[in-house]
């Protein structure tokens, strides 16, 4: 990347302690820890698209709430220009990532009409001049391939792509510079589900936004993005220019997921690289590298030594957090001995 | 031929609701082989959760159906409010955490059916969901046996539902979006779980959900269904890789898939019809752009290409026309 990066996450930790009832005070239980987020790092270029993919409860969502600023991280720093921002963030620098959720069901206030809702923000943050905040509430709308009349209706009679638009608008009217979408289709009926990313696709063209996709859903990022981040367990695993990354991934993670996921298009399946089990829990992670329960390739190395993320050799571009990742395949020697238990 | 497990014909169910009448089903129709898969594809709304309720004999009170449904020849009784599934036909509900009862052991959940409905004793019974939780790849069973759901994770409760569809020995297992609330990673397990198991036991299986390439890869047969109709029906090769009517044409074309490039999505302009104020005249109409005066009027029943292939399109020939056949592959 030439230009300097307009987003950055500097090693973004993040850890949430579980609710401590009385009996834990009064038998002297530990609290426990979930290590939602560990060391994550990556830069984002001005007008790049990034997809973050991973399973659910691996971080995606928390990293997302993070960047926003919805979360204080417990460690490590987002830096937006060059300039990390204040742990409680300051009114003006609010305005420059901004996210659309998941459900649009819930996060829209029921009680507003669309035209409330939107210029509401536009007051908030006094964007436009007071006289000119219903014209750009209509602008707004129209942005987002909306009629102006959707400005006199409640959220319950519009569609759920509908909502979703309205959301997408929301978020674009203190005029962003990194909008993160969270799932922002998964909740959508199939038909529906292009029209949004298609939004999406454009938006980015006509503004110039800077888009970070988070979705489990792998067809989705590789329609949008131009680079893509794989995370489990609260780490990024691998990350790679998109084609790169579906065409010749290097993580054995990145490969189970890609083997897992269903497509119309491929009728042979790559079963040597499908992996058993359940993703650890979250409270109780495996020591060394996270995933090596689940490793067809895993070592007695893996299990005590937790790779980091390391460049491919020669290529900044492409990393992957595998102590196997770039050695010949013949580097992989006796694989560790395990239960029946993980196999299944 | 072999009899089919399941033949559905005509099937039309509504449901009275404060806003008028929803014609969730509106003459359905279609067999299922021993040991075949079935695949019914659609959007929320379309009736696909309605259908399988009305075979499992299990539909609402407040439904009136119509036509017949026989299960192994055996006719299901169609009044609403019945609380008994029928025998023989097994089902695995979508959210594997909400359908298991919280506070009874999972063990007993799946010894249940087997005491009840098969007439076990308690030790055969309980000797039988050992079997079957060995069978649908439960590890160390004995210890599992005793757990309560909360214990387990989410690719095991679909496990611990699929044994339970499984228990009282049923010709055909019904899945209503089985793995749509699971990761990626369990879901490939799960739908290896289930060809597995049809292999064999032999049992039948309709595979209920709206993503295609999950029925692509699990499914020998498919249906697509819209506002309670199905509008395309036939082998996945036949309707996926040859679709005739505009409505599937446009969903292949709507979705990403991993293993594409970035070819360009064309969304399905509007949303699927209200099935309150449905009228006759084909349901895709509004949304489809191939739609002539003649699809405004008539019944639009599933017509036979070939014996492995229908559509309810009238105007399919157009779909099949060579010109716009090498557009789309060019596209």
């Amino acid at each position: 990347m030439t230009t300097p990066p307009i987003l950055e996450a500097r090693s973004l930790a993040k850890t949430f302690s579980s609710r401590r009832s009385v009996a834990d005070v009064i038998f002297r239980r530990p609290t426990q820890e979930l290590q939602a987020l560990e060391d994550v790092s990556f830069q984002v270029g001005r007008g790049e698209s990034l997809g973050i993919v991973g399973e659910s409860g691996c971080g995606k969502s928390t990293l997302a709430r993070c960047l926003v600023g919805l979360y204080p991280p417990t460690s490590g720093q987002t830096v937006f220009e060059g300039r990390h921002f204040e742990e409680k963030r300051a009114f003006s620098d609010r305005k420059k990532i901004q996210i659309v959720f998941q459900d649009p069901y819930s996060s829209l206030n029921a009680r507003m009409t669309i035209g409330q809702a939107l210029r509401e923000v536009l007051r908030v943050h006094k964007v436009v001049a007071s006289d000119r905040i219903a014209d750009r509430a209509v602008e707004l709308l129209g942005l987002v391939d909306l009629e102006a009349d959707i400005a006199n209706v409640y959220p319950r009679q519009l569609s759920g792509g509908q909502r979703q638009r309205v959301n997408i608008a929301r978020a674009l009217a203190v005029e962003p510079e990194v909008l993160i979408a969270d799932e922002p289709v998964s909740a959508l009926d199939v038909s529906v589900q292009a029209t949004v990313l298609n939004l999406l696709a454009s938006l980015r063209e006509r503004l110039g936004l800077t888009l970070l996709l988070i979705a489990h859903d792998l067809s989705v990022v590789r329609y949008l993005c131009d680079r893509v981040a794989v995370m489990y367990m609260g780490r990024i695993v691998e990350i790679a220019a998109t084609e790169e990354l579906f065409e010749d991934p290097h993580h054995p993670y990145t490969q189970a997921l890609l083997a897992a996921a269903p497509s119309l298009e491929r009728k042979s399946r790559d079963d040597s690289r499908s992996i058993g089990g359940d993703p650890p829990s979250p409270f109780d992670l495996p020591g060394g590298c996270p995933f090596h329960p689940r490793c067809p390739l895993a070592t007695d190395h893996c299990a005590t030594v937790r790779p980091p993320l390391e460049n491919r050799p020669g290529d900044s571009a492409h990393r992957a957090a595998c102590h196997y990742a770039w050695a010949p395949a013949a580097a992989h020697h006796i694989p560790l001995t395990r239960g029946e238990e993980n196999l299944l | 031929m072999t009899a089919p497990v399941l033949q559905v014909r005509d099937l039309r169910v509504r449901l009275s609701s404060p806003r008028g009448v929803v014609h969730a089903v509106r003459g359905v129709s279609f067999d299922v082989q021993p040991g075949h898969t079935h695949g019914i594809v659609g959007e929320s709304g379309s009736g696909k959760t309605t259908l399988l309720r009305a075979i499992l004999g299990l539909l609402p009170g407040n439904a009136t159906a119509g036509g017949m449904i026989r299960v192994s020849g055996r006719p299901v009784p169609l009044a609403g409010g019945r609380t008994k599934a029928v025998d023989g036909v097994g089902i695995v509900f979508q959210e594997p955490m909400t359908a298991l009862n919280p506070v009874v052991r999972v063990g007993t959940q799946i010894s249940e059916a087997p005491r009840f409905r098969l007439g076990l004793g308690r030790r055969a019974a309980r000797d039988r969901a050992l079997e079957l939780m060995r069978q649908v790849g439960i590890p160390d069973p004995v210890r599992r046996f005793n757990a309560y759901p909360h214990e387990l994770s989410g690719g095991l409760s679909q496990r611990v539902l699929i044994a339970i569809a499984l228990s009282a020995e049923p010709t055909i297992v019904l899945c209503d979006e089985p793995t749509t609330a699971l990761d990626v990673t369990v879901q490939d397990q799960i739908l290896k779980l289930f060809s597995r198991i049809s292999e064999e036991t032999g049992v039948a299986v309709v595979y209920v959900t709206h993503d295609l390439a999950v029925v692509a890869q699990t499914c020998r047969t498919v249906s697509v269904m819209y506002a309670g109709r199905f509008l395309e029906s036939g082998t996945i090769d036949a309707v996926f890789g040859a679709p005739r009517h505009p409505y599937t044409l446009g969903l292949l074309g709507a979705v990403p898939d991993v293993s594409r490039g970035r070819t360009p999505l064309v969304a399905i302009p509007g949303s699927p019809p209200d099935l309150v104020s449905i009228d006759h005249g084909c349901p895709f109409l509004p949304r489809c752009s191939h739609a002539r005066a003649e699809c405004a009027d008539g019944s639009f029943p599933l017509l036979s290409l070939d014996p492995h292939h229908s559509t309810a399109c009238i105007r399919s020939d157009a779909l099949s026309d060579p010109a716009l056949v090498a557009e789309r592959e060019r596209s």
